[in-house]
Protein backbone atom coordinates (compact mmCIF):
# COMPACT_ATOMS: atom_id res chain seq x y z
CA UNK A 1 0.00 0.00 0.00
CA UNK A 2 1.38 3.58 -0.97
CA UNK A 3 1.24 5.97 1.83
CA UNK A 4 -0.40 8.83 -0.76
CA UNK A 5 -3.63 6.78 -0.18
CA UNK A 6 -6.02 7.77 2.36
CA UNK A 7 -9.95 9.64 2.12
CA UNK A 8 -12.44 7.52 1.00
CA UNK A 9 -12.03 6.23 -1.82
CA UNK A 10 -15.29 4.92 -4.43
CA UNK A 11 -14.74 1.98 -6.40
CA UNK A 12 -16.38 -1.16 -8.25
CA UNK A 13 -15.31 -4.14 -7.32
CA UNK A 14 -16.19 -6.86 -10.40
CA UNK A 15 -18.21 -9.82 -9.06
CA UNK A 16 -20.35 -12.76 -10.35
CA UNK A 17 -22.88 -11.36 -11.53
CA UNK A 18 -22.21 -7.64 -11.73
CA UNK A 19 -20.61 -4.75 -10.04
CA UNK A 20 -20.20 -4.06 -6.58
CA UNK A 21 -20.01 -0.17 -5.57
CA UNK A 22 -17.53 -0.36 -2.41
CA UNK A 23 -15.91 2.44 -0.43
CA UNK A 24 -12.38 1.75 0.72
CA UNK A 25 -11.21 4.41 3.69
CA UNK A 26 -7.83 3.42 4.15
CA UNK A 27 -4.87 5.15 6.43
CA UNK A 28 -2.26 7.32 5.68
CA UNK A 29 0.18 4.86 6.84
CA UNK A 30 0.99 1.43 6.91
CA UNK A 31 -2.22 -0.42 7.79
CA UNK A 32 -2.56 -1.63 11.21
CA UNK A 33 -5.61 -4.26 9.87
CA UNK A 34 -8.57 -4.22 7.69
CA UNK A 35 -12.14 -4.37 8.56
CA UNK A 36 -15.19 -5.50 6.28
CA UNK A 37 -18.19 -3.91 7.04
CA UNK A 38 -21.42 -6.11 5.79
CA UNK A 39 -24.32 -3.55 5.80
CA UNK A 40 -27.96 -4.33 7.43
CA UNK A 41 -31.33 -4.51 5.22
CA UNK A 42 -33.47 -2.40 3.46
CA UNK A 43 -34.36 1.10 5.68
CA UNK A 44 -31.90 0.29 7.73
CA UNK A 45 -28.76 0.26 5.58
CA UNK A 46 -30.12 3.72 4.31
CA UNK A 47 -30.50 5.41 8.23
CA UNK A 48 -27.11 3.69 8.88
CA UNK A 49 -25.28 5.52 6.03
CA UNK A 50 -24.06 8.03 7.72
CA UNK A 51 -22.57 5.99 10.90
CA UNK A 52 -21.13 3.69 8.91
CA UNK A 53 -19.19 6.34 7.28
CA UNK A 54 -18.15 7.68 10.33
CA UNK A 55 -16.73 4.89 11.72
CA UNK A 56 -15.14 3.72 8.89
CA UNK A 57 -13.30 7.64 9.10
CA UNK A 58 -12.63 6.71 12.59
CA UNK A 59 -10.76 3.36 12.07
CA UNK A 60 -8.99 4.85 9.04
CA UNK A 61 -7.40 7.84 11.31
CA UNK A 62 -6.59 4.66 13.83
CA UNK A 63 -4.59 2.71 10.94
CA UNK A 64 -7.62 0.10 9.89
CA UNK A 65 -8.34 -0.51 6.05
CA UNK A 66 -11.81 -0.55 6.14
CA UNK A 67 -14.12 -1.26 3.17
CA UNK A 68 -17.51 -0.79 3.00
CA UNK A 69 -19.65 -3.01 0.29
CA UNK A 70 -23.08 -2.41 -1.27
CA UNK A 71 -24.12 -5.85 -1.61
CA UNK A 72 -26.15 -7.53 -4.85
CA UNK A 73 -28.94 -5.65 -5.16
CA UNK A 74 -28.30 -2.58 -2.62
CA UNK A 75 -27.25 1.26 -2.27
CA UNK A 76 -25.24 1.83 -6.07
CA UNK A 77 -24.45 -1.98 -7.16
CA UNK A 78 -25.31 -3.84 -9.63
CA UNK A 79 -29.08 -5.32 -9.49
CA UNK A 80 -32.24 -4.45 -8.07
CA UNK A 81 -33.24 -5.55 -4.25
CA UNK A 82 -35.71 -8.18 -6.25
CA UNK A 83 -32.61 -9.95 -7.65
CA UNK A 84 -31.00 -10.30 -4.16
CA UNK A 85 -30.76 -13.86 -2.35
CA UNK A 86 -28.87 -14.25 0.68
CA UNK A 87 -26.48 -16.98 -0.36
CA UNK A 88 -25.41 -14.15 -3.42
CA UNK A 89 -25.16 -12.25 -0.56
CA UNK A 90 -23.27 -14.51 1.42
CA UNK A 91 -20.42 -14.85 -2.04
CA UNK A 92 -20.17 -11.25 -2.07
CA UNK A 93 -19.28 -11.13 1.66
CA UNK A 94 -16.81 -13.62 0.87
CA UNK A 95 -15.88 -12.23 -2.35
CA UNK A 96 -15.03 -9.19 -0.61
CA UNK A 97 -13.17 -10.62 1.99
CA UNK A 98 -11.12 -12.21 -0.27
CA UNK A 99 -10.37 -9.05 -2.03
CA UNK A 100 -9.50 -6.92 1.22
CA UNK A 101 -7.41 -9.60 2.44
CA UNK A 102 -5.29 -9.50 -1.09
CA UNK A 103 -5.50 -5.54 -1.04
CA UNK A 104 -4.16 -5.86 2.72
CA UNK A 105 -2.59 -8.77 4.08
CA UNK A 106 -4.50 -9.14 7.04
CA UNK A 107 -7.37 -11.13 8.26
CA UNK A 108 -10.25 -8.77 7.83
CA UNK A 109 -11.88 -8.32 11.34
CA UNK A 110 -15.70 -8.49 9.83
CA UNK A 111 -18.11 -5.44 10.93
CA UNK A 112 -21.65 -6.42 10.76
CA UNK A 113 -24.93 -3.87 12.02
CA UNK A 114 -28.37 -6.14 12.70
CA UNK A 115 -29.37 -8.05 9.94
CA UNK A 116 -25.41 -7.63 8.52
CA UNK A 117 -24.23 -9.64 11.76
CA UNK A 118 -26.07 -12.51 10.71
CA UNK A 119 -24.33 -12.73 6.95
CA UNK A 120 -20.50 -12.00 8.77
CA UNK A 121 -21.14 -14.83 11.49
CA UNK A 122 -22.37 -16.99 8.73
CA UNK A 123 -19.28 -16.01 6.40
CA UNK A 124 -17.11 -16.16 9.59
CA UNK A 125 -18.25 -19.88 9.80
CA UNK A 126 -16.68 -20.36 6.67
CA UNK A 127 -13.71 -19.34 7.75
CA UNK A 128 -10.59 -21.73 8.78
CA UNK A 129 -8.76 -19.93 11.79
CA UNK A 130 -9.32 -17.37 14.16
CA UNK A 131 -11.67 -14.48 13.30
CA UNK A 132 -12.56 -10.84 14.67
CA UNK A 133 -16.04 -9.65 14.57
CA UNK A 134 -17.88 -6.29 15.47
CA UNK A 135 -21.37 -6.67 16.01
CA UNK A 136 -23.77 -3.90 16.56
CA UNK A 137 -27.03 -4.75 17.57
CA UNK A 138 -27.14 -7.42 15.78
CA UNK A 139 -29.92 -9.58 14.94
CA UNK A 140 -30.34 -12.65 16.72
CA UNK A 141 -33.07 -14.73 14.59
CA UNK A 142 -33.55 -14.33 10.68
CA UNK A 143 -37.03 -15.34 10.99
CA UNK A 144 -38.00 -12.58 13.74
CA UNK A 145 -36.08 -9.66 11.38
CA UNK A 146 -38.38 -10.59 8.47
CA UNK A 147 -41.48 -10.92 10.37
CA UNK A 148 -40.34 -7.51 11.78
CA UNK A 149 -40.01 -6.56 8.07
CA UNK A 150 -43.67 -8.02 6.97
CA UNK A 151 -45.12 -6.27 9.93
CA UNK A 152 -44.94 -2.75 7.48
CA UNK A 153 -47.04 -4.76 5.40
CA UNK A 154 -49.89 -5.05 7.88
CA UNK A 155 -49.22 -2.20 10.05
CA UNK A 156 -52.41 -0.18 9.51
CA UNK A 157 -54.27 -3.35 10.02
CA UNK A 158 -52.42 -4.31 13.13
CA UNK A 159 -53.89 -1.32 14.35
CA UNK A 160 -58.09 -1.51 13.29
CA UNK A 161 -59.69 -2.50 15.77
CA UNK A 162 -62.35 -3.22 13.42
CA UNK A 163 -61.34 -6.09 11.67
CA UNK A 164 -60.87 -9.59 12.76
CA UNK A 165 -58.14 -10.47 10.19
CA UNK A 166 -55.07 -10.87 12.34
CA UNK A 167 -53.74 -13.45 9.55
CA UNK A 168 -51.18 -10.54 8.57
CA UNK A 169 -47.69 -11.59 8.42
CA UNK A 170 -48.83 -16.05 8.26
CA UNK A 171 -50.20 -14.98 5.00
CA UNK A 172 -46.69 -13.07 3.89
CA UNK A 173 -45.07 -15.96 5.01
CA UNK A 174 -46.80 -18.41 2.90
CA UNK A 175 -46.61 -16.47 0.04
CA UNK A 176 -42.69 -16.93 -0.06
CA UNK A 177 -43.53 -20.61 1.43
CA UNK A 178 -44.68 -20.64 -2.23
CA UNK A 179 -41.97 -19.21 -4.05
CA UNK A 180 -43.66 -15.49 -4.41
CA UNK A 181 -41.89 -12.10 -4.88
CA UNK A 182 -43.45 -9.87 -2.16
CA UNK A 183 -43.42 -6.09 -1.82
CA UNK A 184 -42.16 -4.64 1.76
CA UNK A 185 -42.65 -1.20 2.55
CA UNK A 186 -41.08 -0.75 -1.43
CA UNK A 187 -39.04 -3.06 -1.52
CA UNK A 188 -39.46 -6.52 -3.54
CA UNK A 189 -38.14 -9.39 -1.96
CA UNK A 190 -37.87 -12.59 -3.62
CA UNK A 191 -39.03 -16.22 -2.25
CA UNK A 192 -35.06 -16.88 -1.86
CA UNK A 193 -33.80 -13.62 0.12
CA UNK A 194 -36.78 -14.62 2.48
CA UNK A 195 -35.91 -18.39 3.13
CA UNK A 196 -32.32 -17.94 3.72
CA UNK A 197 -32.90 -14.77 6.30
CA UNK A 198 -35.96 -16.98 7.50
CA UNK A 199 -33.10 -19.67 8.29
CA UNK A 200 -30.47 -17.27 9.39
CA UNK A 201 -29.75 -17.57 13.09
CA UNK A 202 -26.49 -15.79 14.78
CA UNK A 203 -24.25 -18.48 15.62
CA UNK A 204 -20.74 -17.80 16.69
CA UNK A 205 -17.96 -19.21 14.68
CA UNK A 206 -16.76 -22.95 15.15
CA UNK A 207 -13.06 -21.54 16.28
CA UNK A 208 -13.25 -19.60 19.70
CA UNK A 209 -12.74 -15.87 18.38
CA UNK A 210 -12.85 -12.50 19.46
CA UNK A 211 -16.20 -11.10 19.66
CA UNK A 212 -17.31 -7.41 20.12
CA UNK A 213 -21.41 -7.47 20.89
CA UNK A 214 -22.21 -3.27 21.06
CA UNK A 215 -25.53 -2.23 21.84
CA UNK A 216 -27.14 0.98 21.94
CA UNK A 217 -29.31 1.77 24.54
CA UNK A 218 -31.26 4.62 25.86
CA UNK A 219 -29.91 6.57 28.93
CA UNK A 220 -26.86 6.97 30.87
CA UNK A 221 -27.25 3.70 32.72
CA UNK A 222 -26.74 2.03 29.14
CA UNK A 223 -27.01 -1.59 29.55
CA UNK A 224 -27.28 -4.70 27.52
CA UNK A 225 -30.76 -6.19 26.75
CA UNK A 226 -31.18 -9.31 29.02
CA UNK A 227 -31.55 -11.50 25.87
CA UNK A 228 -28.04 -10.42 24.93
CA UNK A 229 -26.63 -11.16 27.95
CA UNK A 230 -27.60 -14.51 27.67
CA UNK A 231 -26.24 -15.30 24.56
CA UNK A 232 -22.94 -13.69 25.06
CA UNK A 233 -22.71 -15.78 28.74
CA UNK A 234 -23.15 -19.02 26.30
CA UNK A 235 -20.76 -17.52 23.62
CA UNK A 236 -17.89 -17.49 26.47
CA UNK A 237 -18.59 -20.84 28.06
CA UNK A 238 -17.82 -21.96 23.96
CA UNK A 239 -14.26 -20.55 24.51
CA UNK A 240 -14.97 -17.30 22.55
CA UNK A 241 -13.11 -13.89 23.98
CA UNK A 242 -16.36 -12.09 23.61
CA UNK A 243 -16.69 -7.96 24.92
CA UNK A 244 -20.04 -7.10 25.68
CA UNK A 245 -21.15 -3.46 25.83
CA UNK A 246 -23.76 -1.17 25.84
CA UNK A 247 -23.54 2.59 25.28
CA UNK A 248 -25.49 5.15 24.80
CA UNK A 249 -27.53 6.59 22.11
CA UNK A 250 -29.87 6.89 19.45
CA UNK A 251 -30.94 3.72 17.82
CA UNK A 252 -29.27 5.49 14.09
CA UNK A 253 -30.70 2.08 12.09
CA UNK A 254 -34.48 3.38 12.55
CA UNK A 255 -34.64 6.89 13.88
CA UNK A 256 -36.97 9.01 11.57
CA UNK A 257 -33.82 11.73 11.54
CA UNK A 258 -30.47 10.52 10.37
CA UNK A 259 -28.93 10.17 13.84
CA UNK A 260 -25.44 10.00 15.12
CA UNK A 261 -24.43 7.66 17.77
CA UNK A 262 -20.82 9.05 18.62
CA UNK A 263 -20.30 6.89 21.93
CA UNK A 264 -21.02 3.61 19.90
CA UNK A 265 -17.77 4.87 17.14
CA UNK A 266 -16.04 5.40 20.13
CA UNK A 267 -16.19 1.74 21.71
CA UNK A 268 -15.97 0.20 18.64
CA UNK A 269 -12.34 1.70 18.07
CA UNK A 270 -11.61 1.43 20.87
CA UNK A 271 -11.96 -2.36 21.05
CA UNK A 272 -9.97 -2.46 17.53
CA UNK A 273 -6.89 -0.84 18.94
CA UNK A 274 -7.01 -3.52 21.79
CA UNK A 275 -7.45 -6.35 19.32
CA UNK A 276 -4.30 -4.42 17.01
CA UNK A 277 -2.41 -4.58 20.24
CA UNK B 1 -3.01 -0.01 -2.70
CA UNK B 2 -3.89 -0.23 -6.22
CA UNK B 3 -7.47 0.90 -6.39
CA UNK B 4 -9.80 -0.16 -9.45
CA UNK B 5 -10.50 3.53 -11.32
CA UNK B 6 -12.77 5.51 -9.51
CA UNK B 7 -15.63 5.71 -12.47
CA UNK B 8 -16.07 9.60 -14.22
CA UNK B 9 -19.45 9.75 -12.62
CA UNK B 10 -18.95 8.89 -9.07
CA UNK B 11 -22.00 8.11 -6.92
CA UNK B 12 -22.86 10.92 -4.92
CA UNK B 13 -23.49 10.04 -1.07
CA UNK B 14 -25.82 12.04 0.65
CA UNK B 15 -24.78 13.61 3.89
CA UNK B 16 -26.79 13.94 6.95
CA UNK B 17 -27.79 16.77 9.52
CA UNK B 18 -28.41 15.85 12.58
CA UNK B 19 -31.94 17.36 12.96
CA UNK B 20 -32.91 18.83 16.80
CA UNK B 21 -36.09 17.50 17.90
CA UNK B 22 -38.15 20.02 19.89
CA UNK B 23 -39.50 16.93 22.58
CA UNK B 24 -39.87 18.95 25.80
CA UNK B 25 -37.86 17.10 28.81
CA UNK B 26 -39.71 16.75 32.05
CA UNK B 27 -38.16 16.79 35.16
CA UNK B 28 -38.05 13.62 36.35
CA UNK B 29 -40.32 11.98 39.43
CA UNK B 30 -40.27 9.17 41.23
CA UNK B 31 -42.37 6.19 40.48
CA UNK B 32 -43.09 3.81 43.25
CA UNK B 33 -43.89 0.58 41.60
CA UNK B 34 -42.72 -3.16 42.84
CA UNK B 35 -39.89 -5.52 40.99
CA UNK B 36 -40.23 -6.53 37.61
CA UNK B 37 -43.15 -4.91 36.52
CA UNK B 38 -41.31 -1.27 37.43
CA UNK B 39 -38.27 -3.15 35.34
CA UNK B 40 -40.79 -3.66 32.44
CA UNK B 41 -42.51 -0.73 32.76
CA UNK B 42 -39.24 1.31 32.29
CA UNK B 43 -37.99 -0.50 30.03
CA UNK B 44 -40.91 -0.11 27.78
CA UNK B 45 -41.01 3.55 28.34
CA UNK B 46 -37.34 3.79 27.34
CA UNK B 47 -38.10 1.80 24.04
CA UNK B 48 -41.04 4.42 23.46
CA UNK B 49 -38.47 6.90 24.44
CA UNK B 50 -35.26 5.20 22.46
CA UNK B 51 -37.31 5.00 18.84
CA UNK B 52 -39.65 7.74 18.75
CA UNK B 53 -37.31 10.31 19.94
CA UNK B 54 -39.71 11.55 22.28
CA UNK B 55 -36.58 13.21 24.75
CA UNK B 56 -38.91 12.66 27.96
CA UNK B 57 -38.28 11.46 31.20
CA UNK B 58 -39.31 8.43 32.16
CA UNK B 59 -41.90 10.60 34.61
CA UNK B 60 -43.28 11.96 31.58
CA UNK B 61 -44.78 9.19 30.54
CA UNK B 62 -46.86 7.51 33.54
CA UNK B 63 -48.91 4.46 33.31
CA UNK B 64 -52.07 5.79 32.02
CA UNK B 65 -50.77 7.81 29.20
CA UNK B 66 -52.89 7.58 26.15
CA UNK B 67 -50.52 5.92 23.37
CA UNK B 68 -52.42 6.03 20.05
CA UNK B 69 -53.12 9.37 19.58
CA UNK B 70 -51.88 10.69 22.18
CA UNK B 71 -48.58 10.47 20.92
CA UNK B 72 -47.90 11.97 17.84
CA UNK B 73 -45.09 10.13 16.67
CA UNK B 74 -46.71 7.11 17.10
CA UNK B 75 -47.94 6.16 13.56
CA UNK B 76 -48.09 2.73 12.52
CA UNK B 77 -44.81 2.46 11.02
CA UNK B 78 -43.67 3.95 14.43
CA UNK B 79 -46.14 1.01 16.34
CA UNK B 80 -43.78 -1.51 14.44
CA UNK B 81 -40.56 -0.16 15.00
CA UNK B 82 -41.80 -0.38 19.16
CA UNK B 83 -42.90 -3.89 18.60
CA UNK B 84 -39.58 -4.95 17.17
CA UNK B 85 -37.69 -3.31 19.37
CA UNK B 86 -39.18 -4.48 22.45
CA UNK B 87 -38.82 -8.51 21.12
CA UNK B 88 -35.10 -8.04 20.88
CA UNK B 89 -34.96 -6.32 24.20
CA UNK B 90 -36.99 -8.91 26.23
CA UNK B 91 -36.14 -11.99 23.83
CA UNK B 92 -39.70 -12.47 23.34
CA UNK B 93 -41.87 -12.65 19.82
CA UNK B 94 -45.35 -11.36 18.85
CA UNK B 95 -47.61 -13.42 17.32
CA UNK B 96 -49.92 -11.29 14.59
CA UNK B 97 -52.91 -12.36 16.67
CA UNK B 98 -51.89 -10.76 20.22
CA UNK B 99 -50.93 -7.40 18.43
CA UNK B 100 -53.53 -5.09 17.99
CA UNK B 101 -54.78 -1.32 18.50
CA UNK B 102 -56.07 -2.37 22.12
CA UNK B 103 -52.66 -3.22 23.23
CA UNK B 104 -51.48 0.35 22.38
CA UNK B 105 -54.08 2.22 24.26
CA UNK B 106 -51.82 3.14 27.01
CA UNK B 107 -48.19 2.86 28.62
CA UNK B 108 -49.99 0.13 30.79
CA UNK B 109 -51.24 -2.11 27.91
CA UNK B 110 -48.54 -2.17 26.48
CA UNK B 111 -46.41 -3.41 30.08
CA UNK B 112 -49.72 -5.55 30.00
CA UNK B 113 -48.29 -7.26 26.42
CA UNK B 114 -45.13 -7.62 27.36
CA UNK B 115 -45.80 -9.53 31.15
CA UNK B 116 -47.84 -11.18 29.58
CA UNK B 117 -44.99 -12.78 27.09
CA UNK B 118 -42.23 -12.93 30.01
CA UNK B 119 -45.15 -15.33 32.30
CA UNK B 120 -45.94 -13.33 35.33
Amino acid sequence: MTSTVSGPRPFFLRFTPGNRFCVLHAPDRKPVGAVLYVHPLCEEMNKSRRMAALQARALAASGWVVLQVDLLGCGDSDGDFGDADWQRWLADVDEARDWLRGETGHEPVLWGLRAGCLLATAVAMRASGRVGLVLWQPVVSGRQHLTQWLRLNVASRLLDASTADRSGTRELHARFAAGETVEIAGYRMSAALASGLENAELTPPPTPSRIAWLEIAGGEDASLTPASSVRIDAWRGQGHDVRGQAVNGLPFWQTQEIAEAGALVAATTAVLSEWRS
Amino acid sequence: MPIPAVPERSPVRREYILAETTAARSARCGHERKDRALDTYKEVVRVLDDTLNLKRSVAALPEDAPLLGGIPELDSMAVVSVIGTLEERFGVTFADDELDGSAFATVKSLVALVESKLGA
